[in-house]
């Protein structure tokens, strides 16, 4: 129930925002106690006629947020930083694990299932979306 | 002059051997999943530093091991390799599971310290070993494993660098073999298959 009641909050902004942008199941993952980083997953659709991008992301949660995208080249994963992530029009982008990802630096306390992370998220096309972020477990996918 | 042919035919061959042996290994670094024939030729005895001094592969002969090589400042994939891996040792019977041995290597010694690995490893099982040590020891493991990682600087990042690394998960038998490369994100059930047959 309470892991319903906070799926439902974070999908709140989907309604309350007018521009093209929804963004759905957004979740940050647990952290070791050892690692003040993390990372943050969700799917960006964007229902317009023009792309948008996703510029910049940030948390009172931490210090800093960046968007960056993983490669799997030869079995070596590879990760690199991206300035702006392009949402193409009438379609959508999936942050999770593996690929793309918001990475959260400098977390001032631990990340525990339960939490749940505020978040803005500002697009190219001025506007910035509220969400919150609850804390999960890494999935083990079975 | 027949002598100076002779030599001649001598030094090319040496460029010719030294491409076979390059491209050899090339070929196998390359290489996804190397079959059983090639993999019989990785994997190997190795001594790192754990936060109790210094752990050697052999030191587990009789267990199963497990072994991840990664950083623990690496946003996903890394946890997702040692939750699995974890996952899978708490599928199998409490006496199975004694006989299991879980390793990480980080390849970040920068940033990893025995201490701090012993904290991160932890948090994902009770049994799990963190290891590190100088990187040439590091490199060896990482070479004798056909793995490999590289140090890359990010600009604008507050990460500073990140390791690109191959994300295998090794089964290494009883006797301190190699047995079969899974990957990261090979389904727990699926480790735990594997694991029971060798144990
Ligand atoms: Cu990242």
């Amino acid at each position: 129930m309470k892991i319903i009641l906070t799926m439902l909050l974070a999908l709140v902004p989907l309604s309350a925002t007018r521009a093209d942008i929804l963004i759905s199941n957004p979740y940050i993952r647990a952290t070791p106690p050892v690692v003040p980083n993390s990372a943050a997953f969700m799917r960006l659709s964007n229902t317009g006629n023009a792309p948008v991008f996703l510029t910049s992301a940030n948390t009172s949660a931490a210090k800093n947020s960046e968007i960056h995208a993983h490669e799997n080249t030869d079995g070596v994963m590879k990760m690199h930083l991206i300035e702006k992530l392009e949402i193409p029009a009438r379609s959508a982008v999936h942050l999770e694990p593996g690929g793309l990802h918001l990475m959260i630096f400098d977390l001032k306390q631990p990340l525990m299932p339960g939490m749940t992370i505020p978040m803005v998220l500002n697009f190219s096309d001025g506007t910035s979306h509220k969400l919150r972020l609850p804390v999960m477990n890494i999935s083990l996918g079975e | 002059m027949a002598l100076t042919t002779q030599k001649h035919k001598f030094l090319l061959i040496i460029p010719l051997l030294f491409g076979v042996l390059v491209g050899g290994w090339v070929w196998n670094f390359k290489a996804e999943v190397p079959d059983s024939s090639s993999s019989i030729q990785l994997g190997g005895d190795f001594t790192l530093k754990s936060h109790q001094g210094d752990v050697s592969l052999q030191d587990f002969k009789g267990k199963a091991v497990l072994l991840f090589f990664g950083y623990t400042s690496c946003p996903d994939v890394c946890p997702t390799g040692l939750a699995k891996m974890s996952a899978a040792i708490n599928l199998l019977t409490p006496e199975a599971a004694a006989n299991v041995q879980p390793i990480f290597v980080s390849v970040d010694p920068e940033r990893d310290d025995p201490q701090k690995l012993a904290e991160y490893s932890a948090y994902f099982h009770p049994s799990l070993l963190g290891l590190t040590g100088k990187k040439e020891d590091i490199d060896r493991v990482v070479k004798a494993y056909g793995a490999f990682y590289q140090k890359v600087e990010l600009s604008n990042s507050a990460l500073g660098y990140s390791m690109d690394h191959t994300t295998r998960i090794y089964l290494i038998n009883k006797v301190g073999k190699l047995s079969e490369l899974l990957f990261h994100d090979t389904a727990p059930p699926k480790i735990a298959e594997k694991l029971r047959a060798i144990l």
